[in-house]
């Protein structure tokens, strides 16, 4: 009940543009405010059906609430004034950073473990499944991951899909056109691990293929938040609107 | 008839809850109160309206918040910083010199 109490002010306030933080707390001090007005009210002997819309009443308006908030751009939040670099530029940026820290940790790991616990590297069956397990990520997931995480970042803003679309068919393409391969040391040669981006007739297909999941993916993540809190987004009778005085 | 009290209470808000909590720490529903109590229910803001007020004046350094349990129930308890109390000098400076402005002109002219 009191989760739902201030649902479409927080829709409301969402959408013009406020920090999700700063409408978890504006509603969080709304209700504790609410729940002590009401406490008040029933000290005075006011009888419990007419004690919410004169405590709704106390608070103001939805539209005074929500006028009051815009009257200052400091409590809005930056994404929501510019999604285009937000959503469809960040994105790109966070990708590579990603990447670049992925094989550093892979690269930076192998080094450690080989200077503290004399651990050699040397071609083998379990190795070439930490290859294909690393691969799978690099290639796949982190592009997809990048990708949703920026998706779900736009719907909890309540950005509209167009930036975030750009956002992630820009990491999905070049997800898909990114390679990796790692070459562990044999007998005669020492391990070398490369990484590139590129597009040549031998990956049009996979390329194709992952840049699609990575963008089917994140789209389901959007649609999914939204219709979960369409589901939601029945509040009870009588909650959720603040009465005019 | 709207726009002439939003107007006249520009700035209002502000100096009042600087004024109030400069006294001690208050929470929301308490700061509501002690509006109502110190203006003699005069100045009726929906009370609502002071959590944004609340929320900016605590970005632009004028306050802290913090939380704080009291009476089994958490709260943000807000109060007044240094820079805080020298935005109060200024406001209530300001506002007694537009006030006795004020009061000047309907006390009627003065002719020597």
């Amino acid at each position: 009940m009191r989760s739902r109490r201030f649902w479409a002010l927080r829709e409301r306030l969402l959408r013009a543009g406020v920090a999700p933080r700063g409408v978890r707390r504006v509603i969080g001090e709304l209700n504790d405010h609410f729940d002590d007005v009401l406490a008040e009210l029933a000290a005075q002997g006011v009888n419990a059906k007419d004690a919410p819309a004169q405590a709704y009443a106390r608070l103001g308006s939805e539209d005074v609430l929500v006028r009051s908030i815009l009257a200052r751009p400091e409590l809005l939040s930056w994404a929501h004034r510019r999604p285009a670099v937000a959503f469809a530029l960040l994105p790109v940026p966070a990708f590579a950073a990603a990447f670049v820290a992925s094989i550093v940790a892979l690269v930076g790991s192998a080094h450690l473990a080989r200077a503290w616990f004399a651990v050699r590297f040397v071609d083998s069956a379990g190795l070439q499944l930490l290859t294909r397990c690393f691969s799978l990520w690099i290639l796949w997931l982190l592009p997809t991951a990048v990708s949703m995480l920026s998706a779900w970042a736009a719907w909890r803003r309540r950005i509209a899909l167009l930036w975030p679309s750009v956002g992630i068919l820009i990491v999905g393409a070049l997800g898909a056109l990114t390679n990796f391969g790692v070459h562990w040391a044999t007998a005669t040669s020492r391990g070398a691990v490369g990484a590139g981006i590129g597009f040549g007739p031998a990956n049009e297909l996979p390329a194709l293929v992952r840049a699609a999941s990575t963008l089917a993916a994140s789209l389901l993540v959007y649609a999914g938040c939204w219709l979960a809190n369409r589901r939601g987004s029945q509040p009870p009778r009588g909650a959720g609107t603040a009465v005019t005085p | 008839m709207g726009d002439a009290r939003a107007l006249l209470m520009s700035g209002v808000p502000e100096l009042l809850i600087l004024r109030l909590l400069a006294e001690r720490e208050m929470y929301g529903y308490e700061l509501a109160r002690a509006v109502r109590t110190a203006t003699h229910d005069a100045i009726s803001l929906g009370e609502g309206v002071l959590y944004p007020a609340l929320h900016s004046l605590e970005l632009g350094g004028l306050l802290r918040a913090r939380r704080r349990r009291a009476a089994g129930r958490t709260r943000v308890y807000y109060s007044v910083t240094a820079q805080g109390r020298r935005r109060l000098a200024f406001l209530a400076s300001r506002w007694r010199r537009i006030a006795a402005a004020v009061e000047t002109a309907l006390a009627g002219p003065q002719h020597a």
